[in-house]
């Protein structure tokens, strides 16, 4: 059963995601590929589409994904599950939580999954400039075509989007929101009409 | 649970209507062009958010020695994710159980912090 499947997978996912929205990327790729749910591509774009809408991207993401594996009732599911687990969490450990917070014991755990998180996003970093920065996507990519011809490889336009859009974010601390939009018809000039 | 329904419905009905109308509108070429140039600024986002967690993550060189083992296990080597967040609280709990001086480090630190 395709929803017993999905409430499973996002439950643990919800679960395990420390860090919320970015680090849980890595997570979900996995699933999604041992699943066939989404091509790597599409994925990558959903990722896009849930950092623009409203809520947390994490929540974006399960419905998106629920969806796309089983229709409206898949994406509700999905949502469910990948909510559930810190609800649960929060109503049981809150009050423990706020009293042991400062407990060196808590301060050590986060100490060592702190970084772990970090590492999760730049392996979530790595693999949306795959199909961003990169013609062959991730079917077709290799090490040794970079280095035989990596004008070929490497997606020009992509890179310089990345650049400036990087160079905005730092500089005027631009809003997610308007940097996608902007990115987007910069796309549209770029790779449409150009 | 009201409060949490309350956070997550609305994200949910408009999550559901996009992705019901992007499946629709994803072949279209000007599409597929506009989200070409969106994915690179996601790649922009996510560097980003890994140099605002750094800042607040990485207490110290161990902190480095963490992230980066973590990178290794998980893109080369293909470790699960899960086991990977499970090692991380160990190593925190290892150190609290037989370094104690480090320990007292880390703590004042975040103290400091606050």
């Amino acid at each position: 059963m395709i929803y017993i499947k999905l409430l499973f997978t996002f439950f643990k996912i919800g679960l395990f995601s420390f860090g919320g929205g970015y680090a849980m990327i890595p997570l979900v790729q996995k699933d999604i590929e041992a699943n066939g749910w989404l091509s790597a591509s599409e994925f990558v774009d959903i990722i896009a589409i849930a950092e623009m809408t409203p809520g947390p991207i994490a929540v974006n993401l399960a419905t998106f994904v629920g969806y796309k594996a089983g229709g409206i009732p898949g994406g509700i599911i999905a949502t469910a599950g990948v909510a559930l687990p810190s609800l649960i969490l929060i109503l049981i450990i809150s009050r423990f939580f706020f009293k042991y917070q400062n407990h060196p014991v808590n301060i050590m755990i986060f100490y060592g999954i702190r970084p772990v998180v970090m590492a999760l996003i730049i392996t979530a970093g790595i693999f949306v400039a795959q199909t961003a920065l990169f013609n062959a996507g991730h079917e077709a990519f290799s090490i040794v075509k970079l280095y035989e011809n990596p004008l070929e490889v490497i997606n020009i336009k992509g890179v310089i989007i990345m650049v400036l859009a990087l160079a905005v974010l730092i500089r005027f601390k631009l809003h997610p929101i308007l940097l996608i939009a902007a990115s987007g018809a910069a796309g549209i000039l770029l790779f449409h009409i150009l | 649970v009201a409060a949490t329904a309350g956070v997550i419905l609305p994200s949910l009905v408009v999550i559901t209507l996009i992705a019901a109308f992007f499946a629709s509108f994803q072949d279209y070429a000007i599409v597929k062009a506009a989200f070409m140039g969106i994915r690179p600024a996601v790649v922009a986002l996510i560097i980003t958010a890994v140099l605002k967690v750094g800042r607040a993550s990485i207490k110290d060189r161990l902190g480095y020695v963490i992230v980066l083992a973590a990178c290794t296990a998980v893109m080369l080597f293909d470790v699960h994710v899960i086991f990977v967040i499970i090692c991380g609280a160990a190593a925190g709990l290892l150190i609290y159980m037989f370094f104690p001086g480090k320990v007292k480090k880390i703590t004042s630190k975040e103290e400091e912090e606050k």
